[in-house]
């Protein structure tokens, strides 16, 4: 299994949150399968810079946790397999990065499996938000990603994929530009 | 940034396979550029004035390509009190960089070339800077190379030293030892010696501005300038992976930049920055012959190597042959 890197905040952080655990939002799991345990996903605040008011983050927390999920879900948990098909499984992604991630499919989805498998069982999602903040708004946000499931059907394997989305609010509201996602299947 | 490792790829145990992706994308038409330096600002109290970050409004943006955005990096010597962007820029860099690829170029030019300056006859070229600021300076040094940049940044010497022990201080290879007799830093008050230099603030600002003992002048320096940002970026990429780093670089920048570009659009261009792949960086520099014109020694630039390079990487930030 691989994991992102993920390291010690550098000193000095201007303004930045603590790295306390933030009231962890529920998301249940969009398993294809219908006994799976209900799995939801643990939204933690990271090091991010600049002052954001507490009466901010869990608005900025709900849509964040949305795209993440939304990606989550229809890339890699919902849906009926044995399943070829992973369009609108990057809903939450600009334009280009949904193009991108189209081309990584393999990466940013289960295309590389998913017509091998006949379920998917959540073991665990997390995310983590770094926050830029300017003017005490959100502006820009990596959500440190972390998803765990097990596959079951001819290619049966637990899978991890782990790393960075990159997230800016504007008119569609907050949007994945950018990724760097790590998949392990083992 | 990062290149994407297409495919599996069999890790030590058994059964293992690993993929690895790293993309950063541009949203809307805004491009994903910027200046390490401004990663990388240091918490200090330092002066908006610093650092000036410029977009070059466009009315025709049809031969850019969606992926490759263009920024000229401009080093100042205004000194204290002076107006650093109606000064004569000392260090000039036109860097590209491809967003989908994670590649990048820089195309060095020589600040000594005369060149044409739109509406101000034939002068060197830093002078544009003094003529008319950020935006005629791009304009000029866009005719020279063929690639209008899309962004301006300008910073003081001083800024530059700053952000380089900021982040930790760089390393590069030098492939030729030099000194100068009136630029000594503390470090290498010797000279620069052959071979890997780790180079805190003061020596790599030395080390850029250096000219007169090289063999080849102002090209050989314009040359040394690339090997320093290649060691910022590097730095700055290996420090991307802390939690929190491009966050706190880009509201430190926020606050010292002159900008009419919006938080979210540097945030969108410092991660950029950060995801270029070090593996994927080419740089050269522009060439030319050495003349007197008006009693004042120049650099007359080859206008064909210039336009060639510039379209050469004009598509995808990466130059193939010098």
């Amino acid at each position: 299994m691989t994991l992102a890197v993920i390291g010690l905040a550098t000193a000095g952080c201007t303004g930045s949150d603590d790295a306390e655990p933030d009231a962890s939002p529920t998301s249940p799991s969009a398993a294809s399968s219908s006994a799976a345990p209900a799995v939801t996903t643990r939204v933690s605040w990271g090091k991010g810079a600049g002052a954001l008011p507490r009466t901010l983050r869990p608005r900025l927390v709900e849509d964040v946790q949305a795209v993440v999920d939304g990606w989550f879900d229809a890339a890699y948990l919902s849906g009926d397999y044995p399943r070829s098909s992973f369009v609108g499984s990057w809903k939450g992604f600009t334009p280009g990065a949904q193009a991108q991630a189209r081309r990584d499919g393999d990466l940013m989805s289960n295309r590389d499996i998913g017509a091998d498998i006949t379920g998917v069982t959540p073991v665990s999602r997390a995310v983590t938000l770094d926050v830029l903040s300017v003017r005490k708004r959100p502006v820009g946000v990596t959500a440190r990603v972390d998803l765990r499931f097990a596959t079951t059907g001819t290619t049966a394997q637990r899978v991890h994929v782990a790393g960075q989305l990159y997230l800016t609010n504007g008119k569609q509201g907050w949007q994945v530009f950018g990724y760097d996602v790590r998949k392990a299947a083992q | 940034m990062s290149g994407p490792v297409n495919g599996p790829v069999n890790g030590p145990g058994a059964g293992t396979a690993r993929r690895r992706s790293s993309r950063l994308l541009r949203m809307a038409t805004v491009g994903a550029v910027l200046a390490v330096a401004a990663l990388v600002v240091p918490d200090s109290a330092v002066k908006s004035t610093e650092v000036e970050l410029v977009r070059i409004d466009r009315a025709d943006a049809v031969d850019i390509s969606p992926d490759v955005v263009w920024i000229l990096a401009v080093g100042s010597d205004a000194r204290q009190g002076e107006e650093m962007t109606h000064t004569r820029g000392d260090a000039l860099q036109l860097i590209g960089m491809n967003t989908r690829t994670g590649a990048a170029t820089a195309i060095g030019i020589p600040r000594d070339s005369w060149v044409p300056i739109p509406g101000h006859g034939s002068d060197k070229i830093n002078a544009a800077l003094y003529f008319g600021g950020p935006q005629l300076l791009g304009e000029t040094v866009g005719d020279l190379v063929g690639i209008q940049p899309d962004y301006v940044f300008v910073t003081r010497f001083r800024y530059f030293e700053s952000m380089i022990d900021d982040i930790g201080g760089i390393v590069l290879d030098n492939p030729v030892a030099f000194d100068d007799q009136y630029i000594k830093p503390k470090r290498y008050h010797d000279g620069f010696p052959e071979g890997r230099l780790r180079l805190e603030g003061t020596s790599a600002l030395a080390y850029s501005r250096i000219r007169h003992n090289l063999l080849r002048g102002d090209f050989d320096r314009s040359a040394n300038q690339q090997r320093v940002l290649r060691g910022i970026q590097a730095k700055v990429h290996n420090r991307a992976a802390n939690p929190g780093f491009i966050e706190r670089g880009v509201l430190t920048a926020i606050q010292h930049l002159h900008t009419g570009l919006s938080p979210a659009e540097l945030f969108r261009l410092g991660q950029a920055v950060a995801h270029v792949d070090s593996t994927k960086v080419s740089t050269c520099v522009v060439q030319g012959s050495i003349g007197t014109i008006g009693g004042a020694s120049v650099v007359l630039p080859f206008v064909d190597q210039a336009r060639r390079l510039g379209d050469d990487a004009r598509r995808d930030a990466v130059i193939k042959d010098c």
